[in-house]
């Protein structure tokens, strides 16, 4: 340069002002205020969490909640350890309850319409004051005294007595309604036990489980517990495991989860469970009661009519048939069709004739929770009162008719002529969109309440923090009006958490005080959660005696299905969304981007259709095809699902919102809206599977919003399995087995075993030159004067050796490592919920996923093993492997992957520059790479875990094995000068997973639990032949299925 | 001497201009920024940390030895002295320009909105608690802060900073005992 300007000068002050850059970003000044309380809060010291206890809302299960606050906010949910119905676990709903709380499309304040109805509902509203909003509707209830209804969803508990005085007080009719209300199962245990209620399951107690579609992992009645309890009975545990079968058209998690599929013909369940029924009675079962039901079935017919082998129900009859310790479940809300109260009472009596009843089955435990609430065929009732123009104001707080109900027409010329529509939803989803007067309720997270998930079981529900928007909780609200309208309700005080306290001094307080005084008590419910008044003896005295001449009406017939089904006619199978319930969590974004655990779809819907089929249409993955049924139409792109019969195609439902904020509006498809609108004779129930559906490509393909297309292993052999037998022998061969191969000893908590199983070496396992990882052993070139090859120790405590290139590594720190058993792991992915809401993982939305941008740092994987018709599916969660031999660390050019003392891969963003070698390198797949800014809208960002860096746009990121938990409590346990204590540390995903699949921990200390069940015969690593050198052990599936022996042994 | 050329002088020109905006900017929010005087009020350490009223860091700042944040002090902390029972005019040097501003921040029931002086990038996890249960002064880090009128910064809290005296007490440098 001949200009005066040296290139070294002009680079030191591009150099200087790059600094500069750096400072204003990093301290941004002036703008940066440090804002005090003026009055601090007793609850809040600024940097520490507070906990508090409150009780899950966004199903019917009740799960009791742990939820962490920061400075005053929610910042993440974890299940209650003390609640019986959550076991301190919660499913990917509870965690992303959250984003209920902050979602930016929440009513923000009472609202009255100004301009038209329906439609475009943002515009058109004026904004109300609380006590303008509760004039107006006292002046309304006046007006259409007798003329009123309020449509609610089931509370339970206190607000239920509150909304029955307040109905009494005000002359209103009152409908309670959930969308699944278990109607034909609560019929049934009408018609044989007298009681309207669903009953309790003990999963746990059962080594042969049957479910009749009963989606139990994800949507029946209440998934945690039962998931919990279905991996406490059913996992590898010392050499012993249940079995799971699953009958019904199409299999589900649940399905997929089960060991054996009967994939009987829809309409024919009921069949099923009497042929096992009368075979387990011909084996010399007692069939009591049952007899004269039993009698009249001829297991060959049935078998035949189900499409199911007689030979296939004989040996399920022999496995049930095992002294109280099975368990039959069902029907499922996606297997209701015309004889759904049939296959209700038929498990009854096969649970009966099993003598299953007190042992895994307790009646009348939910009844305060079911009894009363209007089925389909009420609120078809309801809406047939309202288009008759009998019905002057309508109130609603909780369900969603518009959306759950077919002919959405008819709902919608209905809600026209009503003169008031009154919601008290937090959202403006399609029913409250046609609203007059819109009266936000607080998010359970803001709102004082209680729930009962079962008789003598309270779950107390406390505000965690002060409400986001300026809602009102609706029992402020009634309680307000009251007052207005100078009614008298009982008890009445000035504020709902004054009746609550009043309401529970009346009944609770009285069973359980123990000589406390209220406040104490009420002091402790508040720290545990739960008030536990279950009597024993109530139990045990609970209705067991059946009497079957109620059920004499069923005809034990196969269902006919939507009458002349022709051969181009598919059975429509819609079932509920473990997502999005029922539609109402459909604009939580952490939902719409976590892969549907069957699907693996984000953000839309589609048609399953069995391979077979799509070949004969000629439709590969994520092609449109059009769905008609004689009520609708619907193109979706097509998932192709070998676990569905070849007569039938399944649509979820959840999707497909019109309205109900940015997050669901407009995507996928509702099927309710194919569906018939036919409720069942027998139990009112809105029949999901009474619908035939044609399907016919349209020959469009478009790259799908979907993460991990593949489900074939491709003989690389990820998620590996075993036979019962060789998990036996590989236990025993490793000395960890308690008792003999082919015993079945009692479940035991302790694994341990101490030593023992040096001898063996390397012959772990029935696989010839397979090597346990504990045992593994590489040769590495040794540099000392001269390379020469030594055989050294490559277990995951092992490695990397002192003296590597990794830098300072010794044998006093910590080795962090997993083990994840895949017996346990159930595929529900709640711990992808988990760590999305721990780590401030960006929602990247349905285009960027389609790009395979998708920002996961845990993901399922979902394999399918094909042979024949038989399908095992294997799930395995993938998440970074910490290996000690890292492919990613030596491509880094910026030293930004690296290697800590702890064995953890850490990945520092501040050094990071978006090579995406590292990601490139790994064999895992597990890094992922920031390629926007992604946003949290406000209040979105309230939720922000502060103990985590929001990684910004051209940062590479991955699973950090939680590393701020980890510095939490070593942080404490060195301030309280002690050691950090196992299990002490969890990561979000481990601490969240119902099946307690993944168990973290310090792999040097030979006692921990990480380490005790890396230590059993089924352990292996994920790509070990790459020598990485992974810190995580997986154990590998225990597959009863015939098929299991031959493919491992092909391993 | 050659003369510069026209595009020389406008590179010159606008080098000068960005430097002249970076000094600004460096000198304001830099790592070593001075005493600011845009604080609302001019909260003076030294007559609360100091002689003669010698009150401790923590009697204020009330979490450093529990939580990450070593805590901002309430208003109330403020009024318990200086609006004692509500009544200002009894109240510790209820006469001077600092205090009447403080007593109206309490009449309004406002915060008090200070400038932040100390500030680490958001990519930095720095527990107070470990260090004060490590035996570290406040003053190692933040200066004779009894003795300032009003706080500056003295350490540049930039890593080799930290980096340093974690080198002398022998303690873990790895990148991921701060940065996650």
């Amino acid at each position: 340069m001949g200009n005066g300007i040296e290139r070294r000068d002009f680079l030191k002050v591009l150099g200087v002002g790059g600094a500069g850059a750096t400072l204003t970003s990093c301290a941004p000044g002036a703008a940066d205020k440090l804002i005090p309380y003026v009055v601090p809060s007793e609850d809040i010291v600024p940097g520490m969490s507070t906990w508090y206890r409150t009780t899950c809302r966004e199903c019917p299960a009740g799960c009791g909640m742990d939820i962490r606050t920061r400075e005053g906010r929610a910042i993440k949910a974890e299940g209650n350890p003390l609640s019986p119905i959550a076991h301190g676990k919660l499913c990917a709903r509870g965690q992303a309850s959250l984003h209920g709380l902050y979602n930016p499309d929440r009513v923000p304040q009472a609202l009255a319409r100004t301009g038209r109805r329906g439609g475009d509902a943002v515009d058109g509203w004026e904004k109300l004051t609380w006590e303008d909003a509760e004039t107006r509707l006292a002046d309304a209830l006046a007006g259409h005294r007798g003329r009123t209804v309020f449509l609610t969803q089931s509370y339970t508990g206190t607000m239920d007595r509150l909304v029955d005085d307040f109905c009494a007080a005000f002359g209103i009719t009152r409908v309670r309604y959930e969308t699944f209300a278990w109607e034909p199962l609560r019929a049934a245990n009408r018609m044989l036990f007298g009681v309207d209620a669903v009953p309790v399951h003990d999963f746990s107690q059962s080594d042969v489980t049957i479910s009749f579609g009963a989606d139990f992992m994800e949507t029946w009645v209440s998934p945690i517990d039962y998931s919990v309890g279905y991996v406490q009975g059913h996992a590898y545990t010392q050499g012993r495991r249940g079995k799971l079968i699953y009958v019904g058209p199409h299999r589900t998690l649940t399905g997929m989860n089960a060991d054996e599929w009967i994939a009987a013909k829809p309409g024919t369940e009921h069949m099923v469970a009497l042929a096992i029924a009368r075979l387990i009675a011909d084996a010399g079962g007692n069939a009591g009661p049952s007899a004269s039901i039993t009698a009249n079935i001829d297991p060959a017919q049935a078998a035949q009519a189900a499409d199911v082998p007689l030979a296939r129900l004989q040996e399920i009859a022999r496995e049930f048939a095992n002294n109280g310790r099975s368990l039959a479940v069902g029907p499922g809300v996606a297997t209701h069709h015309s004889a759904a109260t049939a296959v209700a009472a038929a498990v009854a009596v096969l649970n009966s004739v099993a003598g299953n009843f007190g042992k895994t089955v307790t009646l009348s435990q939910r009844e305060e929770h079911t009894a009363g609430i209007a089925s389909y065929a009420d609120l078809q009732q309801l809406i047939a009162r309202m288009n008759n123009g009998d019905i002057g104001a309508l109130l609603v707080h909780g369900p969603n008719p518009l959306y759950t109900m077919p002919e959405s027409e008819i709902v919608d010329s209905a809600l026209a002529k009503v003169s008031l529509i009154a919601s008290f939803s937090s959202f403006l989803d399609e029913t409250s969109a046609r609203a007059h007067l819109l009266l936000p309720d607080h998010h359970f997270l803001e709102a004082w309440g209680d729930y009962v998930p079962r008789t003598g079981l309270t779950g107390i529900i406390q505000p965690v923090m002060t409400p986001v928007f300026s809602t009102k909780q609706t029992g402020d609200v009634l309680l307000a009006v009251a007052r207005r309208a100078n009614a008298t309700l009982p008890n009445a005080t000035s504020t709902f958490y004054d009746y609550l306290r009043g309401n529970w001094q009346r009944t609770l307080y009285g069973a359980s005080s123990n000589g406390a005084t209220f406040d104490d008590w009420w002091t402790r419910a508040l720290q545990t959660g739960i008030v536990d008044t279950t009597s024993p003896a109530a139990n045990a005295a609970a209705a067991t005696t059946m009497t079957t001449t109620g059920i004499a009406q069923l005809a034990f017939q196969p269902a006919t299905i939507a009458g002349g089904r022709t051969e181009d006619d598919y059975f429509l199978v819609v079932y509920p969304s473990y997502k999005y319930w029922d539609g109402h969590l459909a604009n939580r974004p952490w939902l719409q981007e976590l892969p549907d655990p069957i699907t693996k779809y984000t953000w839309a819907s589609v048609v399953e259709v069995h391979p077979a089929v799509a070949d004969r249409l000629g439709m590969d993955d994520a092609h449109f095809a059009k769905v008609t049924t004689e009520r609708g139409e619907a193109t979706l792109q097509v998932f192709r699902n070998p676990n569905l019969r070849q007569d039938t195609i399944a649509i979820q439902l959840g999707q497909g919102h019109d309205g109900f904020g940015a997050y669901a509006d407009k995507r996928g498809v509702n099927p309710v809206s194919l569906l018939r609108p036919i409720a069942d004779s027998m139990s009112g129930a809105l029949l999901y599977m009474q619908t035939t559906a044609k399907l016919e490509p349209t020959g469009d393909w478009e790259r799908p919003p979907q993460a991990g297309m593949h489900a074939d292993q491709d003989e690389r052999e990820v998620a590996q399995w075993v036979s019962l037998d060789e998990a036996r022998s590989a236990d025993q061969a490793r000395g960890v087995l308690l008792a003999p191969a082919g015993s079945v000893p009692a479940p035991t908590e302790d694994h341990a075993a101490e030593g023992g199983h040096g001898e063996q070496g390397g012959a772990a396992g029935g696989h010839g030159e397979e090597v346990h990882p504990n045992d593994a052993k590489v040769t590495e070139l040794q540099g000392s004067g001269g390379w020469a090859p030594a055989t050294v120790d490559a277990s995951p405590t092992g490695f990397p050796h002192p003296g590597m290139y990794y830098g300072e590594y010794s044998e006093t720190q910590p080795r962090w490592g997993m083990a994840i058993d895949l017996d346990r792991c159930i595929g529900c992915s709640a711990c992808m919920t988990a760590c999305y809401a721990e780590n401030n993982i960006g929602i990247v939305g349905p285009e960027q996923v389609k790009l395979g941008r998708l920002l996961q740092w845990i993901r399922i994987e979902r394999y399918w093993e094909i042979e024949g018709d038989e399908v095992n599916t294997q799930f395995l969660p993938m998440l970074c492997q910490q290996c000690g031999n890292a492919p990613c660390e030596p491509v880094c050019p910026v030293y930004a992957s690296y290697h800590t003392p702890e064995g953890l891969n850490a990945q520092v963003y501040n050094r990071c520059v978006g090579t995406r070698y590292c990601a490139n390198n790994c064999p895992y797949k597990v890094r992922t790479l920031n390629f926007f800014n992604y946003e949290w809208p406000e209040p979105l960002n309230w939720q922000l875990n502060p103990d985590v860096t929001v990684r910004e746009k051209g940062v590479m990121e991955k699973c950090t094995f939680c590393v701020q938990r980890i510095r939490e409590k070593q942080n404490d346990a060195r301030v309280a000068g002690r050691a950090v204590q196992d299990g002490e540390i969890q990561p979000a995903c481990a601490q969240t997973c119902p099946g307690d699949a993944i168990v973290f921990g310090n792999l040097r200390d030979k006692n921990s639990r990480a380490a005790r069940l890396a230590d059993q015969g089924r352990g292996y690593r994920v790509f070990e032949e790459l020598n990485t050198q992974s810190a995580i052990t997986y154990l590998k599936r225990v597959s009863l299925s015939p098929g299991a022996s031959a493919s491992a042994e092909e391993h | 001497m050659v003369k510069p050329s026209k595009r020389a002088l406008l590179v010159g020109t606008g080098m000068l201009v960005v430097l002249a905006a970076l000094a600004v900017g460096a000198f304001t929010v830099g790592p070593l920024a001075p005493r600011d005087d845009s604080q609302p009020i001019a909260f003076p350490h030294n007559k609360h940390a100091g002689a003669p009223n010698n009150i401790p860091c923590m009697y204020c700042h009330t979490s450093a030895d529990k939580s990450v944040d070593a805590g901002i002090p309430a208003v109330q902390v403020c009024a318990g002295c200086h609006v004692p029972g509500g009544m200002a005019a009894s109240g510790v040097r209820a006469d001077s320009a600092g205090v009447k501003q403080l007593v109206a921040y309490w009449t309004e029931q406002k915060p008090i909105p200070w400038v932040r002086i100390h500030d680490l990038p958001d990519h930095v996890h720095f527990p107070h608690f470990r260090h004060i249960n490590a035996g570290l002064e406040c003053q190692q880090c933040h200066g004779q802060v009894q003795e300032m009128d009003q706080v500056e910064q003295v350490s540049s809290l930039q890593m080799g900073w930290c980096i340093s005296c974690h080198e002398e007490r022998k303690v873990r440098t790895d990148c991921f005992v701060c940065h996650y």
